[in-house]
């Protein structure tokens, strides 16, 4: 079973990494790819985490299962 | 700033020797006159290709599709083989995977090790482009102050992530995208208990994690044994992490090779 916590952990990881490629795609200076990293990668890790609060919050309300009528 | 882009005659000239090397490698260098190793590359990368096919009993192309052109001509696609376009149409159109003659891949003896030389053989190929288009740079705008032209950059890019930008003097991008690309690489295939490599089990993935090139290619091999013999916790994100540490790898070297362009073209000093 898998823990919700190293869950974001590994999110956390991934978002650095594309922060990191993107920055350096972008940016050549070094302190300009540092300081595009953050932002970049609060951006993709914030929008991730809002769909996947958004998906849970869908799930156990509108999307839930019924009680099966007897 | 503006960007800093080749003249329109050698912006042509690139395109078209781009587009030779993709249809058949080492083509694009017989047209910007580098014969020998236009033919060299030629040899190399189309025996690689059609040995992995060979050792694999051409079942490269179950991964793949395939379509009739007016009942003549194969088109084959499979990943990365077909980044060697001419070369893995041309087999496509002699011969067959195994398959479809009853037999199984798997009492091929190599076709693991088929599968690695055709893989390789792909990404070699495609590497000939960029190449060929830096060799047409020095051509048509010589820059008296530097050694490595693009395509060389671009080269070093391609066969170890990072090592394209520390050649072009861009030592803290190599470092950051070099550490932290093997890093997710590693840590992927840990989560999948180093299983999460292998072309039979997991093709779909297998391609990305191809493009992870050298130090993927030369662990290829030895992980081959190891076994999922448990549903891990997080073994879709091991898949997923080796996956995209390869694809990001195909965007760093394509940023090696404009940087090392923006240099040659504004004679610029080495950066940090």
């Amino acid at each position: 079973m898998s823990n919700i916590f190293i869950q974001f952990l590994l999110l956390i990881f991934f978002s650095f990494a594309l922060a990191a490629v993107v920055s350096c795609y972008r940016d050549d200076d070094p302190a300009e790819v540092l300081r595009g990293i953050p932002r970049r990668m609060v951006l993709f890790a914030g929008t991730v985490t809002i769909l996947a609060m958004l998906s849970y919050v869908l799930g156990v309300s509108l999307l839930a299962p019924g009680e099966v009528p007897q | 700033m503006a960007p800093v882009v080749p003249a329109e005659a050698t912006r042509d000239r690139m395109l078209q020797v781009i587009g030779l090397s993709f249809l058949f490698p080492g083509l694009g260098h017989i047209v910007a006159g580098a014969r020998t190793l236009g033919l060299a590359w030629m040899l190399i990368a189309n025996g690689a290709l059609l040995a992995g096919f060979q050792f694999a009993g051409y079942s490269q192309f179950d991964f793949g599709f395939a379509w009739e052109l007016l009942g003549v001509l194969k088109i084959a696609i499979t990943l990365p083989e077909s980044l060697n376009f001419g070369g893995t149409v041309l087999i496509a159109n002699f011969a067959s995977s195994v398959e479809f003659g009853g037999s199984y891949a798997e009492h091929l003896p190599y076709r693991q090790l088929g599968y690695l030389l055709s893989g390789c053989a792909g990404i070699l190929s495609v590497a000939s482009a960029p190449h060929a288009a830096g060799l047409v740079l020095q051509q048509l705008q010589p820059n008296s102050q530097r050694t490595l032209h693009p395509g060389k950059v671009a080269l070093f890019a391609i066969l170890v992530p990072g090592l394209g930008h520390w050649v072009a003097g861009r030592r803290f991008k190599a470092k950051m995208l070099g550490i932290t690309l093997f890093a997710m690489f590693v840590l992927g295939l840990a989560m999948a208990g180093f299983a999460a490599f292998d072309r039979q089990r997991h093709g779909y993935y297998w391609i990305g994690q191809m493009f992870h090139r050298l130090p993927a290619w030369l662990a290829y091999l030895p992980l081959l044994p190891l076994k999922i013999g448990a549903v891990y916790p997080y073994q879709d994100t091991g898949f997923t992490f080796t996956s995209v540490a390869g694809l990001f790898n195909i965007v760093v070297a394509l940023d090696a090779y404009h940087r090392a362009e923006t240099d040659w073209l504004t004679h610029d000093k080495e950066k940090v």
